[in-house]
């Protein structure tokens, strides 16, 4: 036991620096209440999307015609759809489905987008040509355009609507990034790093990269809002989530044909699409200032 | 004697291959460094002082090209290895430590890792760990090296070692910084260390510091120094030879002492006459009438006729040769080239 104990308190020695990290971070996010609303907002929505089956109170695909078009109730918080599906149920279900979503589709566009950007500004001349036009040629067409035709041409269903989301988005992380390493490319500690004999791939991605994360992190986490945001609209036109899933995008689509007299349907998946996205801006603006080494310890 | 010699560049010639045409920055620029000897290296901004730095790095950087010359290191070419080996040179036995500190650390990162960086890119720790008699791990080598960081930044007398080193560039002062960038210059023990313009930008006290442990740690480390300013003071203070240089040529080549007390270039003359003097009454301060030359199109003949107060007719048409004129004393000037 005592050796145990002493193995903690190495550990909480080793990792003292990251603990006096984190506290610092925690109190830059407690002084800007925006910040702290969005990061409220979006741990619910994690916490939701984790715990979904013990927060659900219904099979959120079980049909019973019975119950069909209940208004909200103690029973039903958010009401009944016209297959008398709990709503309550399907918008909690669905947030697993828009926090897959978010998380494959920022990670797959940031991971493309940035080695390719880095790549791009770093080494210049031909290469840079080769990969900007293509971002261009991909930039060309109006991102939501250019997924519904990816997804319409993969075929219907969620995974398909991911990847063609995904497709659409990397150029946007490529320029951010490129432009970012044309910039810290010329910076003194590149130089500095090269004078000790740094190779190529340790100064971009070891020195380069990561000084340009500042951007992407708060673009990615403004994305993150976006995507959710794009997969729900694929849904609601019919080639992201096929029914019965409980997609946000596709319970507005369901809920619009009885929108006049039975408003809760669409209302409350919408709800939370808007907070999710309102909580991904809040946070993105908040991460900005947090992120920024340079204006951390004022 | 010629063992004595750590690196000698012969008649080093770098072209910037621009827009308006092609920039001679470097015309035929020659001097030696002897092993452990502090040498200086003067002349006003834009001379070419720190494109002969990184010339000598190898690190010229691209619209600029080595056109021409040699330089021999410890008995090798550089200009003759690759990209590789001249990595393996970089940091470990020539490094250089800069004007600026802030931008030239990196920001997201600490001081210890930085300074870590070096030592692992260059030296074999596993190895070490082994021959101390122990069986290397990850945690081992963390600490082996965590234990070297902190070393190198008692060496250079850094206030605090167990706390700069976790903490980040922007955390720390000026002088503290430059420090830094010395801690990372001499991690591997280098042969020369190059300083380029590196009090500048610090105030006087630090600067004074500064150089202090600089002439400390050259006697420590053994290493040649090679100092690149345009503040006479500094080449006073530290340097044993000293190498005048004007517009991409070196004018005047001696020991400081003798550059000093008999400086015989108009140039140098001119440089040495533009320090105040505090002991002297004057007016005005004296100056070396017009500016550097455009390198583009340079005047011909010797570059600095066209300001020069004793120019002759063949000034203008030739170029004169670096020639020593007194044992040890070389100079590139016709007045003393049997011109007169």
């Amino acid at each position: 036991m005592r050796r145990l104990e002493g193995r903690f308190e190495e550990l909480l020695k080793e990792y003292h620096p990251f603990i006096k990290e984190f506290r610092h971070t925690l109190y830059l996010i407690r002084k800007s209440p925006l910040t702290l609303l969005g990061v409220i907002l979006f741990t619910l929505f994690i916490l939701t999307a984790i715990f979904a089956p013990l927060i659900a109170p219904y099979d959120p695909y079980k049909a019973n015609l019975k119950e069909a078009f209940q208004p909200p109730s103690w029973r039903h918080p958010f009401g009944t759809d016209e297959m008398g599906r709990d709503i309550f149920s399907r918008v909690v279900w669905g947030a697993r489905i828009s926090l897959r979503v978010g998380i494959t589709v920022v990670s797959i566009a940031l991971c493309i987008g940035t080695i390719l950007g880095g790549i791009a500004g770093y080494f210049g001349g031909l290469i840079d040509e080769v990969i900007m036009r293509v971002t261009d040629l991909v930039l060309a067409f109006p991102s939501m355009v250019l997924a519904l035709a990816l997804a319409a041409a993969l075929g219907p269903g969620l995974n398909n609507a991911m990847l063609a989301i995904s497709v659409t988005w990397w150029p946007w992380y490529a320029r951010l990034v490129r432009g970012q390493v044309l910039s810290l490319r010329e910076a003194g500690f590149v130089e500095a790093a090269r004078c000790i004999g740094a190779s190529s791939a340790r100064i971009l991605f070891r020195h380069i990269l990561p000084n340009s994360f500042g951007p992407v992190i708060v673009n990615a986490s403004l994305d993150f809002g976006w995507t959710i945001l794009t997969a729900a609209a694929l849904g609601f036109l019919g080639i992201g989530a096929q029914p019965p899933k409980p997609e946000w995008g596709l319970m507005i689509n369901t809920g619009r044909v009885y929108f006049l007299e039975k408003p809760w349907i669409a209302t409350f998946p919408g709800l939370a699409i808007f907070l999710v996205v309102l909580a991904s801006n809040l946070i993105g603006d908040g991460l900005g200032e947090i992120l920024n080494p340079r204006l951390r310890r004022r | 004697m010629k063992e004595d010699i750590l690196l000698s560049v012969r008649d080093l010639r770098v072209n910037f291959y621009t827009y308006e045409g092609v920039v001679k920055a470097l015309d035929g620029v020659t001097f030696q460094i002897r092993r452990g000897e502090a040498f200086g290296l003067v002349g006003e901004t834009g001379c070419g002082k720190s494109v002969t730095a990184s010339s000598i790095l190898r690190l010229v950087d691209k619209p600029g090209k080595i056109v021409g010359g040699e330089i021999i290191f410890e008995g090798e070419n550089l200009l003759e290895k690759s990209e590789e080996e001249m990595r393996k040179i970089r940091g470990e036995k020539i490094a250089i430590v800069f004007q600026d500190p802030m931008t030239y650390l990196n920001p997201v990162l600490t001081i210890g890792e930085q300074i870590a960086e070096t030592i692992m890119e260059h030296q074999d720790l596993i190895k070490e760990i082994r021959k101390s008699g122990k069986k290397p791990s990850k945690k081992m080598l963390k600490e082996f090296v965590r234990r070297k960081v902190i070393d190198v930044l008692r060496m250079v007398r850094m206030p605090n070692p167990e706390m700069v080193i976790d903490q980040y560039p922007h955390e720390l002062s000026g002088g503290m910084r430059q420090r830094a960038m010395i801690a990372m210059a001499i991690s591997c023990r280098p042969k020369l260390l190059i300083l380029d313009e590196a009090t500048t930008f610090l105030d006087v006290t630090i600067q004074r510091q500064i150089l202090e442990l600089v002439k400390d740690l050259k006697e420590k480390l053994g290493c040649a120094l090679m100092i690149i300013t345009h503040d006479m003071g500094i080449i006073a203070e530290m340097c044993d030879t000293v190498a005048v240089m004007y517009a991409g040529t070196i004018v005047e080549y001696a020991e400081t002492e003798r550059i000093f007390d008999n400086p015989l270039h108009p140039y140098t003359r001119g440089l040495l006459e533009a320090i105040p003097l505090l002991s002297k009454e004057r007016k005005t301060l004296k100056h070396i009438p017009g500016t550097i030359p455009n390198l583009i199109n340079p005047p011909s003949g010797c570059r600095f006729h066209p300001r020069c107060p004793e120019a002759m007719k063949i000034c203008r048409i030739e170029k004169p040769k670096l020639t020593e004129i007194e044992p040890s004393h070389l100079i590139a000037c016709h007045l003393y080239n049997g011109g007169r």
